[in-house]
């Protein structure tokens, strides 16, 4: 991306990253992208990626996606020191709003995806450790849970009721008001 | 025996929502209402030991920071009554916030901050703390320093979170200590007085006073306290108008004078007129001035030499602002509350209830039916787990 631009090629080979999935398909990015990885971060910095990362918990479908995610944000990310460091007037404030409300566009957009998509990339942002990411989409399934009933969720998710009876008519009785 | 009924597919749960982590991760984003906790821990055994996990249930109320206002607590006479101001179903029962004061004709309400209630019983020397989500009270009597030869009759107070860990969020703070600080007037030459209780050490630290200013005699017992920043502010009254600040850190009174072009001395004699203490935005001073259908906003602001004043800043024509068309009858708004987390005030007018944000004067209709049989209604903000 950026560094790819530069016209020097050596530092540019020298800042890209490859990444492999656990179907063994490689995405070449650029540092700046795979470092939005907390996990790939600490593997650079500890001199472990010649050859390149091998990622057996992610799937090339939900690797493509999280690597559509952090080029964007990387960009976000590299805007927002520019604009800090030395910009602050009210055209650079314009130019920064703009571009956050195309990052939120984005992020919408982004998310939609079919449930199982959306718990792959929940995984896949917990195991790469991309807080952004795993924000978001994690926001998006506790906002599925909004104003659902404990049946409705359960059954929008199959999990097993294992509560005693006892046990539901504890909570119930404390709580009445709330499922009402 | 009862079956436990599988969901209709017979398809496993996402892996993702087995992972402690994660569940951990998409249950704190869930919304900060009252039945969202108790929901929760109805889904299965694992989603209820989550949501009561002392560990959960902080860093839930760390990522939402602001809890919501529950409800509104008010007195009238010898009742403390509960209105909630959520809708089904997070509207929690009056039944559930009810408290049976030993002597409710004398025990008034005056404070309500952090998730507790404080009233004062000046005849009998003694307050009551109450949290009423744990339904837990404190009654503590007066200390000796307002006692005996020494007397003061005790006004007001606040009461105030005193939870020291870092990141402490206010919502839950029903296991952290509390200070509550009382105000007291003796002879008039002795100016106010004000002693702290901790219910972490239970005792009372030392009065402190501070002399009147020229003019100003009494502390308003009807208005309620704001707290900005640090520092606990309440409304003084006589032939001229001050505020009365005390300072948390650093323990010390101070009493500042309310510009005499701010209020009518008439309009208020006359009952016309209200005060309320606000935070400005960026964590200034304010106070508004509601005459009538005019609201004015004055600041406490630094001057250029060194010294600090009132500067009025608004001025508003709620009739305008609200579109309340107000003909000659038409009674004036009333100030029912005041939010002060939020800046906001909540207005009764002839068309209805209003929130008010005082610095930007953006406002919407407000639903709840508040209490105007007397005083004031206090916010009540609390976060709610399940186990509450």
């Amino acid at each position: 991306m950026a560094s790819a631009g530069s016209g020097d090629e050596k530092a540019a080979a020298a800042a890209m990253i490859t990444l492999i999935s656990s179907d063994n398909e490689k995405f070449e990015v650029t540092e700046a992208t795979a470092t939005l990885s907390q996990t790939i971060r600490h593997m650079i910095e500890d001199g472990c990626t010649d050859g390149g990362v091998p990622l057996p918990n992610v799937t090339s479908k939900i690797l493509a996606r999280v690597i559509e995610y952090c080029k964007k944000h990387a960009t976000a990310a590299a805007g927002e020191e520019g604009s800090s460091s030395s910009f602050s007037d009210a055209a650079f404030l314009e130019v920064d709003r703009a571009f956050l409300e195309e990052l939120e566009e984005f992020d919408d957009a982004f998310l939609e995806v079919d449930r199982a998509t959306l718990f792959d990339l929940i995984l896949a942002a917990n195991y790469l450790d991309i807080k952004g990411l795993l924000n978001l989409t994690c926001q998006k399934v506790a906002d599925s849970v909004k104003g659902k009933t404990p049946e409705q969720i359960r059954e929008m998710y199959n999990i097993v009721n294992d509560l005693t009876p006892e046990e539901e008519a504890e909570i119930r009785r404390e709580t009445q008001w709330a499922f009402e | 025996m009862v079956r436990r009924r599988l969901p209709s597919s017979a398809a496993p749960a996402p892996a993702a929502l087995d992972d402690d982590d994660i569940l951990f991760e998409i249950l704190r984003r869930l919304p900060p209402l009252p039945s969202s906790l108790p929901r929760a821990s109805l889904v299965c055994k694992r989603w209820r030991r989550l949501v009561a996990d002392p560990h959960f249930l902080r860093r839930f109320r760390e990522h939402h920071r602001k809890p919501p206002i529950l409800g509104f607590f008010s007195q009238s006479v010898d009742v403390i009554e509960f209105t909630p101001a959520l809708d089904s179903p997070d509207s929690i029962p009056s039944s559930r916030f009810s408290l049976q004061l030993d002597d409710p004709n004398r025990c008034k309400i005056v404070d309500c901050r952090h998730g507790r209630v404080l009233f004062i019983d000046s005849e009998r020397f003694y307050f009551v703390v109450w949290a009423p989500v744990t339904g837990e009270r404190r009654r503590v009597g007066f200390p000796l320093s307002f006692l005996g030869k020494d007397k003061k009759w005790v006004k007001n107070g606040a009461v105030v979170c005193a939870a020291s860990e870092q990141g402490h969020v206010h919502g839950g703070c029903h296991s952290s200590p509390f200070q509550v600080v009382l105000l007291g007037t003796g002879d008039h030459r002795e100016g106010v007085f004000a002693c702290v209780y901790s219910s972490e050490t239970c005792t009372w630290g030392n009065a402190i006073s501070v002399l009147w200013p020229q003019n100003i005699s009494a502390i308003c017992s009807d208005c309620a306290s704001t707290l900005v920043g640090n520092s606990i502010f309440w409304f003084l009254l006589g032939r001229s108008f001050g505020i009365l600040k005390f300072d948390l850190g650093r323990q010390s009174l101070a009493a500042i004078e309310l510009p005499s072009r701010a209020v009518d001395f008439d309009a208020w004699c006359r009952n016309e007129c209200r005060f309320l203490i606000t935070p400005a935005d960026g964590g200034g001073l304010s106070f508004l001035y509601l005459s009538g259908f005019s609201a004015q906003v004055w600041k406490w602001k630094a001057s250029c030499n060194g010294g600090a004043g009132w500067m009025l800043g608004r001025n508003v024509d709620l009739n305008n602002l609200l579109s309340l068309k107000a003909g000659v009858n038409t009674r004036a708004p009333e100030i029912m509350g005041m939010a002060e987390d939020d800046n906001t005030m909540f207005l009764s007018t002839n068309v209805g209830d209003f929130v008010l944000h005082l610095e930007s004067m953006q406002f919407k209709k407000f639903s709840v039916i508040m209490s105007d049989c007397y005083g004031i209604n206090y916010p009540f903000r609390s976060f709610y787990s399940a186990g509450s």
